[in-house]
């Protein structure tokens, strides 16, 4: 079934803010169950209430005051909206688990509570491409822009920041669902729990980079099965080698169906693959045929444009190259 | 006594004195108590709470996102304490305000939401001393109070719990 992006969407705007369809919502060390916390104690915390839904309770994670958020159970009574504490910002971890029950919700089942297994198990999926792994905010813009990467679709941000978890270890952070350029997002928006953001309805900062530079860098993935098909005779066309000139440099690229490869080796006559290969992009066919490359380890974004003489490139908007159709 | 043994006693004396004098600016006061609690942030920042006590042991008690949870117990010499208070005192911790971008947020330039709040005590010859720190605030006064809390960090070798 191919991913349903807005449903998943759909999901995330209705569970933004609260624990999501399965009820849990996750600690660092321990899930929580909605249903057991409003009659027990499950977390062991001095504060702990009983919260019935009977009398009107029901979860939030809600604005801490203090840059962070807290889970509570809140109801209004008489005008008044009470609040029981459920647990501080220290523990809460639930963005994967969110992200998962997002996924599942448009019909990509995922089931993680780890950001670095999520980024793991959606980059291993047939149905994901992973447009660009850890690139800067600068570069995450442009592989945006392209609208290429479309809402439904997910971001992992790898932590820089020597104060970010264990002591600043370069790993996985964070994860959130792109929703688009909605809610006043120019530069795009996102959806996510801890903090809890859906874009336009947040508390905190819901553009896709969440944060200045220097905290994050960006993993783009993409769900590609309503990716539009190629034209076949463009296509045919398009495989094959390619030598690109530009600023003084020559590159030679091997075209296969959706993907490229480059090497700074000239091939030689019927090499089907790329010796030493410098970098790697997957590629998408627009409806005017003009093909639009994005390099993995870069998120540089080059468009070739067909001409008479076959195609032209550009890169990043800025940098034009030559193309010359080798074999 | 000859005028040679005079001069020794009198060196062996100053000695003796210097020495106390060492011992003394070595040992910080009996009521010093250090406390550093960092909190959450969104970018899963390491949780700990750190006390450091006037004979210098040292209560490690990690919560999340580090490598070693749970109390230890640790220590730091009386010279290490000594230049940890020396560090704090120059650094006019006694002289900041009780609260950076925690409600107040005067000395921030701006507010970055996410960040984790640190909260430093110190309590020495009778003066104590607690300033919550949002580290979402940005300015010239919260960074130097965050290179306060560093110090704290760095006196303990906190990073081989945390890292």
């Amino acid at each position: 079934m191919p991913f349903n992006r807005a449903d998943a969407v759909k999901f995330a705007d209705k569970h933004w803010n609260i624990p999501a369809d399965d009820g849990i919502f996750w600690l660092s060390n321990q899930g929580v169950s909605i249903a057991q916390v409003r009659e027990k104690n499950v977390i062991g915390t001095p504060y702990w209430k009983k919260a019935p839904a009977a009398d009107g309770w029901q979860p939030f994670f809600v604005d801490d005051g203090a840059g962070g958020e807290k889970a509570v159970f809140r109801r209004v009574v008489g005008g008044n909206t009470e609040e029981i504490l459920i647990n501080p910002w220290a523990g809460i971890a639930d963005c994967a688990h969110f992200l998962s029950r997002c996924l599942t919700a448009g019909g990509a089942r995922v089931a993680e509570r780890g950001v670095p297994s999520l980024v793991n198990t959606l980059q291993a999926r047939s149905d994901t491409k992973t447009l660009c792994e850890k690139v800067p905010t600068a570069a995450a813009q442009r592989v945006i822009d392209t609208g290429i990467f479309k809402p439904g679709d997910m971001i992992g941000y790898f932590n820089i920041d020597p104060k970010g978890d264990y002591g600043g270890a370069k790993q996985y952070a964070h994860s959130t669902m792109y929703v688009g350029k909605i809610g006043g997002k120019k530069d795009g928006g996102v959806t996510c729990h801890t903090i809890c953001r859906f874009a336009g309805k947040s508390w905190v900062e819901d553009s896709w980079w969440l944060k200045p530079p220097g905290h994050y860098t960006y993993t783009l993935i993409h769900f590609s099965d309503d990716d539009p098909a190629p034209y076949p005779g463009p296509l045919s066309k398009l495989l094959g080698w390619w030598q690109l000139e530009y600023s003084g440099r020559k590159e030679y690229y091997l075209v296969k169906n959706g993907s490229v490869a480059y090497t700074k080796t000239p091939p030689t006559k019927g090499q089907t693959f790329v010796h030493a290969a410098e970098g790697s992009a997957y590629w998408f066919m627009g409806t005017s045929r003009e093909i639009t490359f994005i390099w993995r380890k870069s998120g540089t974004v080059e468009v070739w444009t067909p001409d008479a003489t076959g195609y032209k490139s550009m890169i990043n908007g800025t940098t034009p190259g030559v193309l010359t159709k080798l074999f | 006594m000859t005028k040679l043994g005079i001069m020794f006693a009198l060196t062996c004396a100053n000695a003796v004195w210097l020495y106390g004098q060492a011992i003394k600016t070595n040992q910080s006061a009996p009521d010093t108590l250090i406390t550093l609690q960092r909190g959450a942030c969104e970018q899963r920042c390491a949780v700990y709470r750190l006390m450091i006590f006037a004979d210098g042991t040292v209560i490690y008690d990690g919560q999340y996102f580090v490598r070693r949870a749970g109390l230890i117990r640790g220590g730091i010499s009386p010279e290490t304490l000594s230049k940890l208070v020396h560090d704090l005192e120059t650094g006019g911790f006694f002289r900041l305000e009780n609260n950076y971008g925690y409600g107040n947020t005067e000395r921030c330039k701006s507010i970055e939401p996410g960040e984790p709040m640190a909260i430093l005590s110190v309590s020495n010859q009778g003066r104590s001393k607690t300033i919550l720190h949002n580290h979402g605030c940005v300015g010239p006064i919260p960074d130097r109070l965050t290179a306060l809390e560093d110090k704290v960090d760095r006196a303990v070798g906190t990073v081989k719990w945390i890292k």
